[in-house]
């Protein structure tokens, strides 16, 4: 007997790494166990540097964690991600920490995770026989808030890596039983309190993030998951049944930290979105309320709109009359979702695949952003069989599991939100009005002088830089060297002489855009070099791309340089930026490997600003 | 769920040290298998753990180290899954 997993082999052969991942990634779903995931490390770890993304990661830690690598090393490699992790010993972080030398800040790490647990690091608040008075232990919570910020204060500032701080368990049973509750500075209260101080600290500068192990525990049942036998013996807190369940929250953090998201997740309609058939059953015929059975379906699109809050865009594919299923998207009483929160809707009789394809090319993203909802396991099949790239959700055969299936998945967690995501479904249908726009103007330029854009350039400040990092991740099409820089990398340079980082706004008379441009520059004797240029794909095409060459220009010749300089290092998806310095006066004089160093004689050659974006300061182009 | 005892094993020990199935012989174990080493021991006592849903003291956890002597011992563990107290 063999597994599925086993049948991947052939696909291996044949060399389709993207339906090998497609496959492993479902059997890891079924499974997602030691077993299956150190069988998917021997398959995928071969192939990891040409497909996954290095990201290096030190566990300071006081307890057993080892177990988790393989499970995180393998989901990791299904995302794209190829993890290298290590550990430091139990017990010695503090001293990993102050030592500038160790082996720690060796390694280099891209994340730092600080696993401690409370028993670990506060002994006689997790067991109260010593007898130490509320006082005392007051004392001792602060002592510990204030060393714990010390340590994390002194990480921050000797690495750029992100740091992740698992949070502190609550024992199964407070010392003091039914009369702790009755307490405000009882044990729980305290454990709190600690855990509390740990947000605050996290909050307090860039690239800090908080692990909920103790929601974790409670979601799980601390009774479950504590095993106190293999606390005893190998100094692992959590029973082996969840594992998988404390690797899955560490993804959670590591995905969105790394980059590794879905943007977008299509939904179905009849029989997901709302019960029953619109087509046959009619508005009044649909089960969809706070009662049973149609809670099940309010509450995934509960789901939704918290996704939709967060920036994920939603989009719509079904096969329905579009007049049947705009009736109830627009006027059901009880629909929490309206046309309004969808930026693409797909009705007709094509193929969900298609539909997916035609979603993806409106919202300007890649059929790999998405993720697919259907309660149709042969609409499943099928887009698995058209696009393995896409992300499709097996979604239990009982509606009232289609809620928590959706909130499962970590590559739709957002560690921050901005103005930019919060606003992303308005812009989806601002962006349609400009392509109405464009089919009714003449000429391209025409096209662009009514749109009426207008550029605002900023020096970056600390307040962008975590939508500058999220830039450096999501952007991909105008994207010339597609560098990703987490939050503490992009706040290094803002303190560094030798990088300086611009951003750009742009607005037009549809509406504001937001931050959507960025250049990094490093300074390289009397030339400069462009590090990263990118602008969204909400704006690319509009001649904005030059606007901000043009300003890099003007800046660098400003600042004494003698020579502007650029990589273009192509990807699978930055093709349409391959001509950009040639169409721009750059001279090409070196080739990498494919990748091509572009230069201009900043005496010499010039880039002129596009006359119709207008520009609120303009000193830089004098 | 329906697979006897012994191939399910016998899977479990091929995936974790990475060893073609048929080559997963009775007597393989701790002083065959490249990998099982303490930590490979930890990886197979937790997947057995979480596979079968019991928890595997030490005292028989240390004698579990060939196919054969895992395949002995679990009956009776899964047996006894039930009475296992909440920490």
């Amino acid at each position: 007997m063999s597994g599925k997993l086993e049948e991947v082999d052939q696909l291996q052969e044949a060399g389709d790494e993207v339906r090998v991942r497609a496959q492993l990634r479902r059997a890891f779903e079924q499974e997602p166990t030691l077993p299956v995931a150190l069988a998917i490390i021997q398959r995928l770890r071969p192939q990891a540097r040409q497909h996954a993304e290095p990201c290096r990661a030190w566990w300071l830690r006081s307890f057993t964690v080892e177990p988790l690598f393989p499970l995180l090393e393998a989901a990791a490699l299904l995302e794209g991600l190829d993890l290298e992790q290590r550990t430091g010993d139990h017990n010695a972080y503090a001293q990993e920490i102050l030592d500038p030398h160790g082996p720690l800040y060796r390694f280099k790490p891209d994340v730092v995770f600080l696993a401690v647990h409370t028993r670990d690091v506060l002994p006689e608040l997790w067991d109260l026989t010593a007898g130490h008075s509320h006082a005392d232990l007051q004392g001792r919570v602060e002592q510990i808030a204030a060393d714990l910020n010390h340590w994390v204060m002194l990480l921050r500032s000797r690495t750029a890596a992100s740091i992740v701080l698992f949070d502190f368990l609550q024992p199964v049973v407070p010392s003091d039983g039914m009369l702790d509750a009755q307490s405000v500075d009882g044990q729980s209260a305290l454990i709190g309190q600690l855990n509390h101080r740990l947000r605050s600290i996290a909050a307090s500068l860039e690239g800090i993030y908080v692990l909920p192990l103790d929601r974790l525990g409670a979601r799980i049942g601390l009774e479950r998951f504590f095993d106190e036998r293999k606390w005893a013996t190998v100094r692992m807190p959590f029973a082996a049944q969840h594992l998988w369940a404390v690797a899955q929250e560490c993804l959670r953090v590591v995905l969105p930290l790394r980059g590794k998201v879905h943007k977008a997740v299509v939904v179905d309609l009849d029989n997901t979105l709302w019960g029953g058939v619109v087509g046959e059953d009619g508005p009044e015929g649909l089960t969809l309320g706070i009662e049973y059975p149609g809670l099940a379906f309010l509450n995934l699109q509960r789901v939704l709109l918290d996704l939709h809050r967060r920036g994920v865009i939603l989009a719509i594919a079904s096969k329905n009359n579009p007049a049947d299923a705009l009736e109830v998207l627009e006027h059901h009483p009880a629909m929490l979702l309206r046309p309004h929160h969808f930026a693409s809707i797909q009705l007709g009789w094509d193929s969900k695949s298609r539909s997916l394809r035609a979603i993806a090319q409106e919202l300007n993203i890649g059929t790999d952003s998405l993720v697919f909802v259907d309660d149709n396991p042969v609409e499943r099949e099928e887009v698995r069989g058209e696009l393995p790239e896409v992300l499709v959700i097996e979604l239990p055969r009982d509606p009232m599991g289609f809620a928590p299936a959706l909130r499962r998945v970590a590559s739709l967690e957002r560690l921050r939100v901005m103005a930019e995501d919060r606003n992303r479904g308005r812009q989806y249908a601002e962006q349609r009005a400009r392509r109405a726009l464009r089919s009714s103007a003449g000429t391209l330029e025409e096209f662009h002088r009514s749109l009426k854009m207008e550029v605002t350039v900023r020096e970056l400040s600390r307040g962008e830089v975590p939508r500058v990092s999220q830039l450096t991740h999501k952007t991909n099409q105008f994207n010339l060297t597609t560098h990703r820089y987490d939050e503490a990398s992009i706040a290094r340079m803002l303190v560094s002489e030798e990088w300086r980082v611009f951003t750009y706004s742009v607005r037009d008379r549809f509406g504001d855009n937001g931050l959507v441009g960025v250049a990094i520059l490093r300074r390289d004797a009397d030339a400069w070099e462009i590090d990263t240029l990118l602008l969204s794909c909400r704006v690319i095409g509009r001649t904005v791309e030059t606007g901000l060459l043009a300003h890099l220009v003007a800046a660098s010749r400003a600042s004494g340089a003698r020579v502007l300089r650029g990589w273009f290092k192509p990807t699978a998806k930055n093709q349409p930026a391959a001509q950009f310095y040639a169409a721009h006066g750059f001279e090409c004089v070196e080739n990498h490997d494919g990748a091509t160093l572009w230069s201009l004689e900043l005496c010499a050659g010039r880039v002129d600003w596009p006359e119709w974006l207008a520009h609120p300061a303009q000193e830089w182009l004098s | 769920m329906t697979d006897p005892l012994p191939d399910r094993v016998r899977l479990i020990i091929s995936r974790i040290f990475s060893v073609p199935l048929a080559d997963i012989r009775p007597d393989s174990g701790y002083a065959s298998l490249p990998g099982w080493d303490s930590l490979g021991q930890l990886n197979v006592i937790l997947s057995l753990e979480e596979q079968f849903g019991i928890s595997i003291p030490p005292e028989a956890g240390e004698s579990m180290l060939t196919v054969e002597a895992i395949v002995r011992a679990l009956p009776s563990l899964i047996e006894s899954r039930g009475e296992q107290y909440p920490t």
